[in-house]
């Protein structure tokens, strides 16, 4: 029963503080409330007893993302400021997309509705996690470090034009 | 309502035992973090041939400045709780417990002992046993990175956002190297669970060598400490205060608020040294006391009883506590601070380079050695 | 000739640039001075001052604490001529002067205030003075106070003459001077 009351009350705050979020015009603020929902999203997991999968979520999105996030907002002095309302053909467009990603993520959704899952305590062990990881999913792995590879080639790119126009 | 206790019994007591744990262990703490801003400031003193604080008194005794603590608190209830008035109130008001909370929930996952058995019970020196306690330790220092910057942010004033960019930038970048020098530890103790770690270095190397972590990753020790020195946002990594240049993340705040991050920073010290006891120095082993008592290396051994053998591994992790908290102290009050790029390269050309060699040497050895 | 250092910029060699044995280093001097000092405390120069205090040195430059000077006839030296008021940049003194009945050649101060939490010590007063009757060579160093009007020096705090000065007569405005002969008193 408390199970069931958490994942509720976890999901209502997630869901709540997303809301809020995208009402939410300044950009810090919406920046915190984006991190409550990382965190209620977090605690669903627990709830739901994937301690692991909780645990990475707060180290990586709420630790990691959301302060690269936060460090992007105060170097950009445009962020602090308010932006003046958008168009409305963008206001259309923004709404369309919503409700699309809105649909789609209903009909995955109940496709996994159906699906079974265990409330038991799962003790998830690294070794475990790491034969998976490096067993199973090498392939996967390796290829998401490769768009990590690309994303630093073109950072140092970045910085390095910078310093030759100086 | 009798059969109800009853049907509820261990879960009743459980729940008892941990609310005592909690009382007693976070009691602790606050009070050694309470002489710890006594400590820093004697230490200094000493350090550079002073006495230190040395006059509050209470009829009459001063006790060589033991009241200096108490003073400082009643100074801090009465002093203006102020607001600036552009500041962001509510984000203002919270802060300071986003700066606190994560460090106190923290002490959940380090074991303070193995065991005691009590009225036929066993009772677990440690007030919460996760699994994966490791990443619990860097999911939650993660996350006061947000004290840091709410606070910088809320006060709307320019030198307080400088400190919290620095912070955030600083405590981001130190992060990374944290948690791979802790990948090292997980690799040879195969479990996150911190009292495991502690079990596992009560073993003997060659029959005779602890087998602390210090032994076996030496190299992650003297990462680990830099980065969680760095972490802990004090000298020689202290920029986001930088008393001399901008006051730092905490300039607007007075009174109990501003008293939350100097408390916050000294229950970090604390937590640092714990950690550093814990994972690399046995946390609550003493080299050669098992559960029965001592057994010598040569062959002697000395029969011990349950509760002195409890009490040494407890006197033990309070010990070691100590000496890292001073070393800490001596360490702020030794070195000069990093320059913002000098801190940065250190980070990232530095110790993140070398923790990934230490993984990398760390997986070689272990399967040379066959024990994967 | 002005003397050059040569200041040694030589690189500095692997060891020292990975810190860790300067930084070993650095922790043992300061923790030899803590264990030193913690079980030996006699080297430890601290002075706890208002127990404790150290010999002033005895230089002509000292400046300690005001007084005003005193004629044989208890009067002040002072002749309330607002030098002192006007030289000094703290704006610490106030003066308000008076004539005597029977003197019509020099006044003298009413009241003659010094607020020791505004004074900065700086001697122009004294520099400023005519008569040479205000000087800060009384030895006392001015401490703190618990209440303002604690460190407010009225004329009766400073009027004192210093042990064996010798008495002082006559002031160096010569017609005072001439008036001081005529009643026969110098």
């Amino acid at each position: 029963m408390i199970v069931t009351a958490s994942v509720y009350l976890f999901g209502g705050l997630a869901a709540l503080a997303t809301l809020l979020m995208l009402f939410q015009r300044n950009p810090v603020k919406a920046a915190m409330l984006m991190l409550t929902a990382l965190l209620a999203t977090a605690g669903l997991y627990l709830a739901l007893s994937a301690q692991l999968l909780a645990v990475l979520q707060i180290i990586l999105y709420a630790g990691a993302i959301m302060t690269l996030f936060i460090v992007a907002l105060t170097v950009t002095p445009q962020a602090l400021h308010d932006k003046p309302s958008a168009g409305h053909l963008k206001k259309v467009l923004g709404l369309a997309a919503a409700a699309l990603i809105l649909v789609e993520l209903v009909k995955v959704s109940a496709a996994l509705r159906g699906s079974p899952f265990s409330t038991a305590f799962s003790d998830a062990g690294t070794l475990d996690l790491a034969r998976q990881l490096f067993g199973r999913f090498a392939y996967q792995f390796e290829l998401l470090s490769l768009v990590i590879l690309a994303s630093i080639v073109a950072a140092v790119t970045l910085a390095a034009a910078r310093k030759v126009e100086r | 309502m009798m059969e109800l206790i009853e049907a509820n019994k261990d879960m009743l007591l459980f729940t008892a035992a941990a609310g005592v744990k909690v009382l007693a262990f976070l009691g602790a703490i606050m009070g050694f973090a309470g002489l710890l801003t006594l400590a820093e400031r004697k230490v200094s003193a000493l350090m550079q041939d002073r006495i230190g604080p040395n006059r509050a008194s209470v009829l009459g005794f001063t006790l060589n400045g033991l009241f200096h603590p108490l003073a400082d608190a009643i100074k801090m209830i009465f002093k203006e709780d102020f607001v600036p008035a552009r500041a962001e109130k509510l984000l203002f008001t919270l802060a300071p417990m986003f700066a606190l909370v994560p460090v106190l929930a923290l002490f959940a996952v380090i074991p303070f002992g193995d065991y005691v058995m009590v009225f036929g019970y066993q009772l677990d020196l440690q007030i919460a046993d996760v699994p994966l306690g490791i990443f619990f330790v860097l999911a939650l220092s993660g996350l006061a990175i947000y004290g840091v910057f709410l606070a910088g942010w809320a006060s709307k004033n320019n030198f307080a956002l400088l400190g919290a960019m620095r912070g955030a930038a600083q405590m981001v970048s130190y992060e990374v190297v944290l948690g791979l020098t802790m990948v090292g530890l997980l690799m040879i103790y195969g479990s996150g669970s911190l009292q495991d770690m502690v079990r596992a270095q009560g073993k003997l190397l060659f029959d005779f060598i602890p087998a602390w972590g210090i032994v076996l990753q030496p190299f992650a020790f003297v990462l680990f400490l830099t980065a969680a020195i760095a972490e802990n946002k004090r000298t020689p990594f202290d920029l986001v205060e930088g008393e001399s240049e901008i006051i730092g993340y905490f300039m607007e705040y007075s009174s109990m608020r501003f008293a939350a991050f100097m408390f916050a920073e000294f229950v970090e010290i604390i937590l640092v040294a714990m950690l550093a006891s814990t994972l690399f120095f046995g946390g609550w082993q003493v080299p050669y006391l098992y559960d029965t008592g001592f057994i010598f290396p040569g062959g002697g051994a000395l029969e011990l009883d349950h509760y002195l053998v409890a009490a040494l591994q407890v006197g033990s992790i309070i010990a070691k506590t100590i000496f890292f908290s001073w070393f800490l102290l001596v360490v702020r009050w030794t070195l000069p601070r990093f320059r913002f790029d000098q801190l940065m390269s250190l980070c990232w050309k530095g110790l993140l380079p070398l923790a990934l060699l230490n993984i990398l040497v760390t997986g070689a050895a272990m399967l040379l050695l066959g024990k994967i | 000739m002005i003397s050059v250092k040569k200041v040694d910029n030589r690189t500095l060699n692997f060891l020292e640039r990975i810190y860790i044995w300067e930084i070993a280093r650095g922790i043992a001097v300061t923790s030899r001075h803590f264990f030193i000092n913690l079980f030996n405390p006699k080297k430890i120069m601290t002075v706890q001052y208002p127990e404790e205090k150290l010999a002033l040195p005895a230089s002509a430059l000292l400046r300690t604490r005001h007084r005003l000077k005193v004629r044989a006839d208890g009067s002040p030296k002072c002749v309330a001529c607002f030098m002192c008021q006007t030289a000094c940049p703290a704006f610490c003194i106030k003066i308000e002067s008076a004539e005597y009945p029977d003197n019509s050649v020099e006044k003298y101060p009413a009241v003659f205030d010094i607020d020791l939490s505004r004074c900065v010590m700086c001697g122009m007063c004294v520099e400023a003075c005519p008569e040479d009757a205000i000087s800060m060579d009384t030895g006392e160093i001015p401490g703190a106070a618990v209440t303002r009007s604690a460190l407010l020096l009225t004329k009766e705090d400073l009027l004192r003459n210093l042990p064996g000065e010798p008495s002082v007569l006559g002031a160096a405005n010569a017609l005072a001077n001439e008036y001081l002969r005529s009643r026969g008193e110098e």
